[in-house]
């Protein structure tokens, strides 16, 4: 696999879905258009599946959590500050 | 113990939480949020490209939840529901944010160029892995997108909806939406080369 792809063909592909105004009569056609230059070219074939598998491993990557600072502006807003009558002891100050 | 350290087992029921929510019992709220809010954060993050607009957004489309919740049919399961209020919610809010952009060259030009020593090089024992810095390229890659093709792609790619579905929840067609999609892993693609290099070369070593 060439270090760099997007060549100069694959580049004008990029920039026909980048100016292309968004309608439905055309989007279809463009739609296929890019399947079609996809599926036939070989390093854009590579890179769509270089990128998929990146982008799957992403999806089940674990994410970082809520923070308890968030979760907790989320609770006062829900349920006011009165989430503080659940607690074995008082809120601390902020 | 915070204060919110609760026992959330009373809530386990899906029925019972509607029931509690309805009532607007506070435990319900907390039960709530502890069992749906992460998630929920995680999606507005994603189609906000921003953590504190997402909080914003997430605020917001709990406390609608909790509001209209007697409008919940029960049709779709709650976690489903709410998928759709955060994903409504943040589209509003990104209507309101700016003028849309679908300039491609505006945005590469915009894209920093990713530092080569943080290609994930991680021998990882499982493909399910990905590296923290890795997952934060590909955040930020997907931050960068215009507004337009990151809620199409997040939707589409990241949170595994349908064709049909994504285009029905941004009110797009279906063709729209794949066009969408593809200008999304377009610029991707631009964005994260050394990491899809390194993706196409694992895959190599992997055959
Ligand atoms: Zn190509």
């Amino acid at each position: 696999m060439r270090g760099e792809h997007l060549d100069a063909a694959c580049r004008s592909w990029l920039e026909l879905a980048a100016q292309a105004r968004e309608a439905d009569d055309r989007d279809e056609r463009l739609a296929q258009l890019i399947a079609e230059h996809l599926a036939a070219c070989p390093d854009c074939a590579a890179s769509e599946a270089a990128l998929t598998s990146l982008i799957q491993r992403y999806r089940d990557a674990a994410q970082p959590p809520l923070s308890e600072q968030r979760e907790r502006r989320l609770l006062d807003l829900l349920c006011g500050p009165a989430s503080a009558s659940l607690a074995s002891r008082p809120q601390p100050d902020r | 113990m915070k204060p919110w350290d609760i026992d959330l087992a009373i809530y386990e029921d899906e029925l019972a939480l509607l029931e509690g929510l309805r009532r607007r019992d506070r435990l319900a709220c907390t039960c709530l949020v502890k069992r749906f809010a992460p998630r929920l954060y995680q999606l507005a993050v994603r189609l906000m490209g921003d953590p504190d607009e997402a909080e914003g957004v997430l605020q917001e489309s709990v406390i609608q939840a909790c509001a209209h919740v007697d409008a919940f049919q029960g049709r779709s399961e709650l976690g489903t529901w709410l998928h759709r209020i955060v994903t409504n919610t943040a589209l509003m809010h990104l209507r309101r944010r700016r003028p849309v952009t679908v300039d491609l060259e505006e945005q590469l030009q915009r894209r920093s160029p990713l530092p080569q020593a943080l290609v994930d090089r991680t021998t990882e024992p499982s493909r399910a892995v990905i590296g923290a810095e890795l997952r934060e390229m590909v955040d930020r890659a997907i931050a960068a997108l215009p507004d337009t093709l990151r809620t199409a792609f997040v939707l589409r790619e990241v949170e595994g909806l349908s064709t049909k579905e994504a285009a029905a929840e941004l009110g797009i067609s279906e063709s729209a939406l794949k066009v969408r999609v593809h200008r999304a892993r377009l610029m991707l693609r631009e964005a994260l080369a050394p990491y899809v290099h390194g993706e196409g070369r694992r895959r190599e070593a992997d055959a």
